[in-house]
């Protein structure tokens, strides 16, 4: 074979891999939802918040509600803010809200409003201490 | 012989050109995997949208100019020299990197005309890190563009 089509042969393939490493990196646009350093109380509401939504569900059902969250790690997980407990305000709120949830699995009465109640619980402490996530808690509530 | 490998080096220098040209537009999304940038529209058009409706279901461009230093869970992108549009992320359920000021985001959802509240502004300056004497000076809630609940955003 003469040497310029050994040339060009090798420029098309080495052209061919460049246009399909190309492609590949035109799709390669990734999707990431939580790209900073997550502190524990913050992973923590999130589970929380999958728990709610389940418990509402099994409410709306008619179920017996179950929670998995350790709801003590509220007072033990590090928040994002480091100085947050330093006023007390956030532990007095967390106690209500552990309170909210006893009350919700143990009354037999109507659990909707107990559930609601909790999710109250949440909107009020949030107010004070980290307004972001209060709309989405507000989609808690059941109607 | 000369045409060939002219030709040869001609098509090896467009596919490293090429190569070149997409790694520096690589993207990232957040929230929403299937946002495109199909539609996306100026700052400067999204205020003249403003001034006709009261909202708008928009794709618009920014630079980012503040991140939330705390999660990266609010952002402001400039929407021209002086106007600039606070963005939150639907349910919480997406963030932005704390580094990204400085980057260009296109973000989808309604956007519209809003009064921020003063402990919302207050709650604001805390995770920008701002001085106490920064923060007690706030007593007015302030009129700002805002998409409240942005479904996705691209960032480049």
């Amino acid at each position: 074979m003469k040497l310029s089509l050994k040339i060009l042969g090798g420029c098309i393939i080495a052209s061919s891999f460049l246009a399909c490493h190309n492609k590949a990196e035109e799709e390669s646009c990734e999707v990431i939802n939580f790209p900073n350093k997550d502190s524990e109380l913050a992973l923590l509401m999130r589970e929380l918040s999958e728990d709610t939504e389940n418990v509402k569900s099994q409410i709306q059902k008619g179920k017996t509600p179950v929670f998995f969250t350790e709801f003590e790690s509220l007072h033990t997980a590090i928040p994002t803010d480091t100085d947050v407990r330093g006023d007390g305000k956030y532990t007095a709120f967390a106690d209500v809200f552990i309170k909210s949830v006893e009350n919700l699995l143990l009354t037999e009465d109507d659990k909707v409003d107990a559930y609601n109640f909790m999710v109250k619980k949440c909107v009020d402490c949030h107010k004070q201490i980290c307004p972001g996530p209060i709309k989405r808690i507000r989609k808690l509530h059941i109607k | 012989m000369k045409r060939i490998v002219l030709l040869s080096v001609v098509l090896f220098a467009i596919s490293c050109t090429n190569s070149q040209k997409t790694e520096e537009g690589v993207s990232q999304k957040y929230g929403d995997q299937n946002i495109t940038e199909e539609g996306v529209i100026t700052g400067e058009e999204l205020m003249a949208l403003l001034e006709k409706k009261d909202s708008a279901q928009v794709k618009v461009a920014g630079k980012i100019n503040a991140v939330c230093q705390k999660k990266g869970c609010w952002m402001y992108i400039d929407l021209d020299e002086s106007n600039e549009m606070l963005v939150r992320f639907m349910d919480y359920g997406f963030f932005m990197p704390l580094d990204a000021s400085g980057s260009t985001a296109i973000v989808e959802g309604i956007a519209k005309v809003d009064t921020l509240s003063v402990a919302w502004l207050k709650h604001q300056l805390e995770d920008a890190n701002s001085s106490q004497e920064e923060i007690d000076a706030v007593t007015e809630p302030e009129i700002s563009y805002s998409i409240e609940e942005a479904t996705g955003v691209i960032l480049k």
